[in-house]
């Protein structure tokens, strides 16, 4: 329980992302999230990179400099073996957030 | 530390926030662009992209910050990490460390020297605007040298020319070594000094430790400023840094003078190379050392005595003033020239036209001693480097061997997603605590061996050594930088091990095997290392022979029980008149200490290195063409030979009636006697004269003595003339010997007190055993054979260190083997051959290089060897055999272990 606090979430959907997309860049991540999540989820732009700087130091992204479709130099983030067990966790404690918060709207 | 800064930014700060910068600038010119491909103006959509960003300059900082502490925390927890390995192994650490300490320590001891005699810059203000002066061009009259070339040294009346008549320098000042007689509360003693300009102080902007230091007021005219400034050591030795001192008188030379203020604490002069103890006016040069009034100095252009140095204005350079003192030097050598009315016009092309003013940097001080110790330093802090990299290549050796022992942990966090860069940044720093511990202990052990070397190079005795020998921020900054280099660089070796690991062979096996090339690389440096030291071991033993061979030369008179000092009473203030009888009553004096059973006195003391040297005309010989009728003429007390126990050949020795007004008389040695006349007995009743223009022939011959060796043990004295010292026109100082019934030593005292019971102000200089001066005469060859022995032994424990690192690292690699082998029924003979075979042949072919390697090595050293040739067996098979043995010993524990392998476990194991 103690992991699933804001955090937690943005991780989360950063790893799932990467997980659907493969490698994209910081950019290509909140667009997927956007379209992924039907508009719903707007991250703001600029708090994606400490998170994506803290997972890649904790070895569960891995990154590289390449071009995008564009021809624009931009740095690519993609999943190591370590983040996708990272990921397999993060989801299984999310359901349980899910599950427990479900329960407590249902209580009454 | 700007440049230190520099790299470290290059390295993380700077190359981070550009990362960063350019992939937070990505993703907003990323989103301007689908704006305005949406429709959007391109002001609006650079707005949008911003709100929809956030603040990209706290976006930055956040994301830095990220980085950096995660980076931070991982080389905490590398550190931690490293620690903890290093704790596990210790031997391993330990005898990393130490190899280290010895490389380190002997480096940074030699760079201390190094340094301080080379590139240190002068404890003054802005020694960077000092300059100094040297002249070419001939010269003729007399010259007072500390050392160097003579063009080194003007005459006083130049000086002030100079001084007075530029307009490119702050100040010039003007400075000569000297040593002198003090005396202070009837104690006596000889002491270092220095006579400056009265401007000597200010033109290097010194503040007083107390008191005051000179003005120009203290240089008026000759013998008219009897003041004097202390230098700050010496204040603290001799006078227990006392301010009252400040007013007070004490003798220089017999003279008093009034101590008007100390030194500043580091400063301690500008010729350098030595450490004057007190600080006397130029003007005072004759009451301060008696022996140079005759010459006039102060206003004699044909005595050049003084070093002269200048501070530059402000934006004059170097070359400038050069140039603009072109036309002051001819002018001033023009009127020079009137002095020589007879010049040829050779002489006056080479005094005037060829003639030359040269301005050269002193910002590190004038030091004829730099260039004599230049050279062996050099090649001292080479040998250190050398010795240096093979600690560095030993350590490589042992993280290799530990590398490979580790090849499946390291493996195993490949496999595990760890990045090389992680791996190599854990090694790197494992590396650098290495490193960092090997400092520490070289730093510790740095003081001690600067001292040692001191007292060897520069042959001084203990506490007056003319060097600092202690650590400080220099050396220390030095020292780090170079473990911070060695253990880059022996860290590296294990890197390449793991540049490109083969994970799956690496954890399938239960031993790592180190790559055949670093195998071969490590076996090639234990060879290297087994040759060095048969090498150096070799150089020892011939130094320590030729220093044995020297030891047991007849010198020609009984060296023991024989004490000996200087005496000098024109430096306390007698004249030439008075010296001979002060000297006789000394001798007196001391004749009549108990335990004291005779007494005499030279003018030219024996193995010091002295010469004094004069011309004889021989009766009824006639001298061939360029012949040099040179001879050694010491002026000897009665008694002499009998102190000495030099044997009289022939004759009669002097007696108290060779004195002035007496007839002349002298005593020849033997080699004199027997090239000139045959025989000793045909040398007696022969007439010789002193002068070769006029002779006279007043001169007999009444006595032969026997040959010695007179300024060190390696060279005969050849013909001498001994005459009687009573008979000099100029008596001077003398060497008195004194020859003891008991102990030497044990008379020091009584002989000290005897002497201050005559005179307090008469100066006991240098008392010493005759049998201790024998050691100073040899410690030229004693410092050579103590640094060969020290690298030797140095080189021979790396070399045990890095064969027994190859062993243990076979024998463990092979523990399985073994025990195959045992199990099957070998003999625990044959697996200890199978450990050694291979390094006793590489053993063996190292020696086969070494040997004639040493020899062609000792050839380049032939001069400084004596009566040991280069081929001698004894000392090539000593060496051969010691190193043999320490190998051998270094050898037994992994041997053993491979001979006590259990093939049960072993096998188990597996």
């Amino acid at each position: 329980m103690a992991k699933n606090d804001l955090q937690g979430s943005l991780d989360l959907l950063v790893l799932k992302s990467l997980s659907q997309i493969g490698s994209m860049h910081g950019y290509g991540i909140v667009l997927h999230i956007q379209r992924a999540s039907d508009e719903l989820l707007n991250v703001e732009e600029g708090s994606l990179y400490p998170a994506l700087h803290r997972m890649e130091q904790s070895g569960w992204l891995r990154s590289e400099w390449s071009l995008t479709e564009t021809g624009r130099r931009a740095k690519y983030y993609r999943l190591t073996p370590a983040g996708r067990k990272q990921l397999d966790e993060a989801e299984k404690s999310f359901e349980q957030l899910v599950k427990g918060v479900r329960a407590i709207l249902r209580y009454a | 530390m700007p440049l230190l800064r520099r790299i470290a930014n290059l390295f993380f700060r700077s190359s981070v926030e550009q990362e960063i910068d350019a992939e937070l600038r990505a993703h907003i010119e990323m989103r301007i662009e689908d704006s305005i491909a949406a429709g959007m103006s391109p002001e609006e959509a650079r707005r949008d992209a911003m709100l929809r960003f956030g603040n990209p300059t706290i976006t930055r900082e956040r994301v830095t910050a990220m980085d950096m502490s995660l980076m931070l925390d991982g080389i905490y927890r590398d550190i931690r990490y490293a620690l903890r390995q290093l704790w596990k192994a210790p031997g391993f650490a330990l005898t990393a460390v130490l190899t280290l300490a010895l490389g380190i320590g002997a480096t940074s001891a030699i760079f201390t020297l190094f340094d301080q005699v080379l590139l240190r810059m002068l404890p003054v203000e802005r020694p960077q605007e000092l300059v100094r002066f040297e002249w070419r061009g001939s010269f003729s009259g007399s010259a007072s040298s500390f050392g160097g070339d003579i063009g080194n040294y003007f005459s006083y009346p130049m000086y002030k020319d100079l001084r007075e008549r530029n307009e490119v320098f702050a100040g010039v000042l003007a400075a000569m070594h000297a040593s002198v007689g003090i005396s202070w509360h009837d104690q006596a003693e000889n002491e270092e000094a220095e006579l400056v300009s009265g401007n000597y102080f200010q033109v290097l902007g010194l503040k007083p430790a107390a008191g005051r230091l000179f003005a120009a007021s203290d240089e008026t005219e000759k013998n008219a400023n009897a003041v004097v400034v202390l230098s700050y050591d010496y204040w603290k030795t001799r006078f227990a840094a006392s301010r009252d001192v400040v007013g007070q008188t004490l003798l220089i030379s017999g003279h008093p003078f009034t101590i008007v203020g100390v030194a500043p604490e580091n400063f301690h002069t500008a010729i350098g190379g030595y450490r004057p103890g007190i600080f006397v006016p130029v003007t005072m040069d004759s009451i301060a050392m008696p022996w140079m009034a005759s010459r006039h100095n102060l206003d004699n252009h044909q005595s050049v005595w003084l070093t002269v140095a200048a501070r530059l204005k402000p934006g004059v350079s170097i070359a400038q003033a050069e140039a603009s003192l072109a036309p002051l030097w001819h002018s001033l050598r023009a009127e020079e020239l009137k002095l020589y009315p007879n010049a040829s016009p050779r002489f006056r092309e080479r005094f005037l036209d060829k003639s030359s003013l040269q301005v050269k940097d002193d910002s590190t001080g004038f030091s004829p001693g730099r260039m004599e110790l230049k050279t062996p330093l050099i090649i001292l802090l080479s040998m250190a480097g050398l010795l240096m990299a093979m600690c560095a290549l030993n350590v490589a050796t042992l993280l290799l061997l530990r590398a490979t022992a580790r090849a499946r942990e390291i493996s195993m966090r490949y496999a595990l997603g760890a990045k090389f860069r992680r791996i190599a940044s854990q090694l790197l720093i494992e590396g650098c605590l290495l490193g960092l511990a090997g400092a520490a202990a070289g730093l510790a052990l740095s003081p001690l061996v600067a001292r040692i070397l001191v007292r060897l190079i520069t042959n001084s005795d203990p506490g007056s050594e003319p060097y600092s020998t202690a650590l400080d921020m220099r050396v220390l900054l030095f020292t780090l930088a170079l473990s911070f280099l060695v253990s880059l660089l022996f860290s590296a070796a294990p890197l390449f091990h793991f540049l490109r690991p083969d994970l799956a062979n690496a954890l399938r096996q239960n031993t790592g095997t180190a790559s055949k090339g670093s195998q071969y690389f490590r076996k090639f440096a234990v060879g290297l290392q087994i040759a060095l030291s048969i090498l150096l071991l070799g150089g020892a033993g011939l130094f320590v022979r030729t220093l044995d061979n020297l030891r047991q030369q007849p010198v020609g008179f009984v060296t023991d029980h024989l004490l000996t000092f200087g005496l000098d009473p024109t430096g306390s203030g007698y004249g030439d008149d008075r010296t001979p009888e002060i000297v006789q009553a000394a001798l007196d004096a001391v004749r009549r200490i108990p335990g004291i059973e005779s007494a005499a006195a030279t003018t030219d003391p024996e193995l010091v290195g002295n010469s004094s040297s004069g011309g004889y005309a021989l009766q009824g010989y006639k001298p061939a063409e360029d012949e040099r009728m040179d001879f050694e003429t010491p002026h000897v007390m009665p008694g002499y030979f009998a102190t000495l126990h030099q044997p009289l050949l022939a004759g009669r020795g002097f007696t108290l009636a060779d004195a002035k007004g007496g007839p002349k008389v002298a005593i020849v040695n033997d080699a004199f006697a027997k090239r000139y006349y045959g025989s000793a007995q045909n040398a007696l009743g022969r007439s010789l004269s002193d002068s070769s223009d006029h002779p006279n022939f007043d001169i007999s011959i009444v006595g032969v003595v026997g040959d010695v060796k007179h300024q060190d043990l390696r060279t005969d004295m050849g013909p001498a003339v001994y005459t009687p010292y009573l008979q000099q026109e100029h008596p001077g100082g003398v060497q008195i010997y004194a020859r003891t019934a008991q102990k030497p030593e044990t008379l020091e005292a009584a002989l000290r007190r005897a002497m201050h019971d005559l005179d307090p102000k008469l100066v006991v200089d240098g008392l010493r055993t005759m049998d201790t001066q024998v050691d100073i005469s040899t410690s030229n060859e004693r410092a050579l054979a103590v640094l060969a022995i020290s690298f030797a032994v140095l080189a021979i424990l790396l070399a045990a260190i890095g064969l027994y690192g190859v062993l243990a690292y076979s024998t463990q690699s092979r523990t399985r083997e073994i025990g195959v082998r045992l199990a099957l029924g070998a003999q625990r003979r044959l697996v200890i051959l199978l450990v050694i075979r291979e390094m006793a042949i590489i053993a063996a072919v190292s020696a086969l290089i070494a040997l004639p390697s040493t020899i062609a090595l000792a050839r380049l050293f032939r001069s400084q060897l004596y009566g040991v040739t280069v081929f001698d067996p004894v000392t090539l098979i000593s060496a051969l055999l010691l190193t043999t043995l320490v190998l051998i010993l270094a050898a037994a524990v992994p041997a053993r272990r491979a001979a006590s392998v259990n093939p049960v476990e072993a096998l188990r194991n597996e």
